[in-house]
């Protein structure tokens, strides 16, 4: 069982954030400044592997990427993972999985 | 037999013969493909060396696409009456000459870009949650069995005399390691165990039993693998479904300089022949802006209208002179002979508005020929009818290519140069020769040698 820890940054002009989950399980959602959230949650069997979803909201054009940390270790060891641009819902999606 | 060598040189380095120009018959179509080539056109004694930046729209992996872009291009001709061989030759200087600088924007449909988007979702995060939903199965069971399992096994084995206790002891505390993410980590260990020469053969053998067993036979980690394999199809279809509404526009802009070297014949001069004749280099600019429309990338639109300062050269006649003095010295006699091809003094600088108009259709035949046919429309109002009268030109050319390689094997053209006769009109009436329309079509036949080095396929 792990802490598991992203950090979210994208460019201003955010609507709204909401729905993270973390192995498919609600997250916490901390709003740090205009341009960064991070999203936590504790206590997580990440030893089948780790999947992170989210949606942001805004208009086109945002830049918008996360890291993400097991306990002290960042793990996406090939640069941040962006988000997707999800045209139907105007919003950005993150769909990220390790096994 | 330069012209012979030069073409032979050409076909000898045909492997790499690429042909982004669409031609008409004289001219070149008005719709801006993507281009780096120098070519040599046999016909039109001319080099062209053209380079733009507008380079074709390229989709990332992760779905997202740059439709949009602001490219230049950079065109240099130039142009010599006397034969394409001479244009090399370090004693002659090219007559005539072109530079065109061009700057533009060009944006792809945003309803394709929609499409894209969604039929990006449909497919590939459709995979992914399926992925992700049967991975928390998959978690819940197969990665306990597999921790307990190399938990046990490795147990076993540091029992033994001469056991590689660092290696085992790194293989069980990583598959009970909490913060570790996943089961590929420890596959690549005993991935890298099994390679081990250093490690002894019970300990090999035991990571390769592990490695088959866990991660080979198990049907979840099985179907795991298959669902890996679902995204990655996923992927490589959303790459070919996207072609049905795709649109691309672009507009630009075009400014060019030109110049032309040229003699005129002012008359016998009675005193001394030689000064008979003057040089003269006429320079001019030309400015105007351009649209072109691509649907599918099947049909194009290309639009192109052109403020142009010329010269009446083209109305003009030439005529070939020559001087001949003789120098008598004793009982011998010596000749000086001096050509020139001069035009008579009527030179007048004109004004033009050109039109060009062109619809490119593009046809595949068994996916080996693709042929472009291009119906175009030449309009040159001339704003002095007097010094150049205006004309218009119509015709349909046909480039065709090796698919494939994207070569360019040749083209034909059928035109009806000055359409309504109005050059032929301008003349004095005694003087004109008007024909019916059949006998003023011309037809052609045009081939131009490109060496390409860094430009992908276009076709």
């Amino acid at each position: 069982m792990a802490d598991v820890k992203c950090i979210v940054t994208h460019s201003a002009g955010i609507e709204r954030l909401g729905e993270f989950e973390i192995n498919e399980m609600d997250a916490v959602e901390t709003r740090i400044n205009d341009t960064e959230i991070h999203v936590t949650r504790k206590r997580v069997s990440v030893s089948g592997g780790l999947s992170v979803v989210g949606l942001l909201f805004g208009p086109r054009g945002l830049d918008c990427k996360m890291d993400v940390f097991v306990g002290p270790n960042k793990i996406n060891e090939d640069g941040p993972i962006k988000a997707d641009y999800k045209s139907r819902a105007e919003c950005y999606l993150f769909n990220w999985s390790k096994r | 037999m330069r012209r012979f060598l030069l073409i032979t040189t050409a076909l000898v380095y045909s492997h790499c013969i690429l042909a982004q120009d669409v031609k008409t018959g004289e001219d070149e179509s008005t719709v801006v493909l993507d281009n780096l080539n120098l070519g040599i056109d046999a016909g039109d004694a001319s080099v062209t060396f053209k380079v733009n930046s507008l380079s074709l729209d390229k989709k990332e992996k992760n779905g997202s696409y740059k439709g949009k872009k602001l490219f230049w291009g950079l065109t240099a001709e130039g142009k010599n009456n006397e034969g394409v061989a001479s244009i090399f030759s370090s004693s002659q200087i090219v007559p005539a000459s072109r530079v065109t600088g061009m700057l533009g924007f060009s944006w792809v449909d945003d309803v394709y870009v929609d499409s894209l988007a969604t039929v990006y979702e449909t497919n590939v995060f459709e995979a992914d949650d399926k992925y992700n939903k049967e991975f928390k199965l998959l978690t819940a069971t197969l990665v306990v069995e597999i921790e307990t399992i190399i938990s046990d096994s490795v147990d076993a084995l540091i029992g033994r005399e001469n056991a590689n206790l660092g290696a085992l002891n790194k293989l069980k505390s990583l598959a009970t390691d909490d913060n570790r993410v996943g089961l590929s980590p420890v596959e690549k260990l005993l991935k890298e165990m099994v390679e081990d020469t250093s490690l002894d053969n019970s300990t090999r053998l035991l990571s390769a039993q592990l490695l088959k067993s866990l991660f080979t036979r198990n049907p979840e980690y099985k179907r795991f693998m298959e669902l890996d394999k679902l995204k990655k199809k996923a992927i490589s279809d959303y790459d070919v479904k996207v072609g049905e509404n795709y649109g691309r526009s672009t507009f630009f802009i075009h400014y060019s300089n030109s110049a032309v070297s040229y003699n005129t014949f002012l008359g016998w001069d009675s005193t001394n022949l030689a000064n008979s004749f003057k040089s003269n280099t006429f320079r001019g600019i030309s400015m105007g802006i351009g649209f072109n429309r691509d649907w599918k990338g099947k049909n194009f639109l290309g639009f192109k209208y052109t403020y142009e300062e010329t010269n009446n050269l083209a109305a003009l006649r030439t005529t070939d002179y020559v001087v001949r003095t003789n120098n008598v010295a004793a009982n011998q006699t010596g000749t000086t002979e001096i050509k020139k091809t001069a035009y008579p003094n009527q030179f007048q600088n004109v004004f033009l508005h050109n039109i060009d108009l062109d619809v490119l259709q593009k046809f595949d035949f068994d996916d080996k020929y693709r042929v472009l046919v291009d119906y175009y429309v030449r309009i040159n109002a001339s704003t002095d009818n007097e010094k150049l009268p205006s004309f218009a030109t119509v015709g349909v050319s046909s480039s065709f290519y090796n698919a494939k390689k994207g070569r360019f094997i040749g083209g034909v053209y059928v035109e009806v140069p000055d359409l309504n006769q109005d050059i032929e009109r301008s003349k004095p009436r005694d003087q004109q020769e008007l024909e019916p329309l059949y006998r003023r079509l011309s037809f052609g036949i045009y081939t131009k040698f490109s060496f390409t080095g860094l430009s992908d396929d276009l076709l």
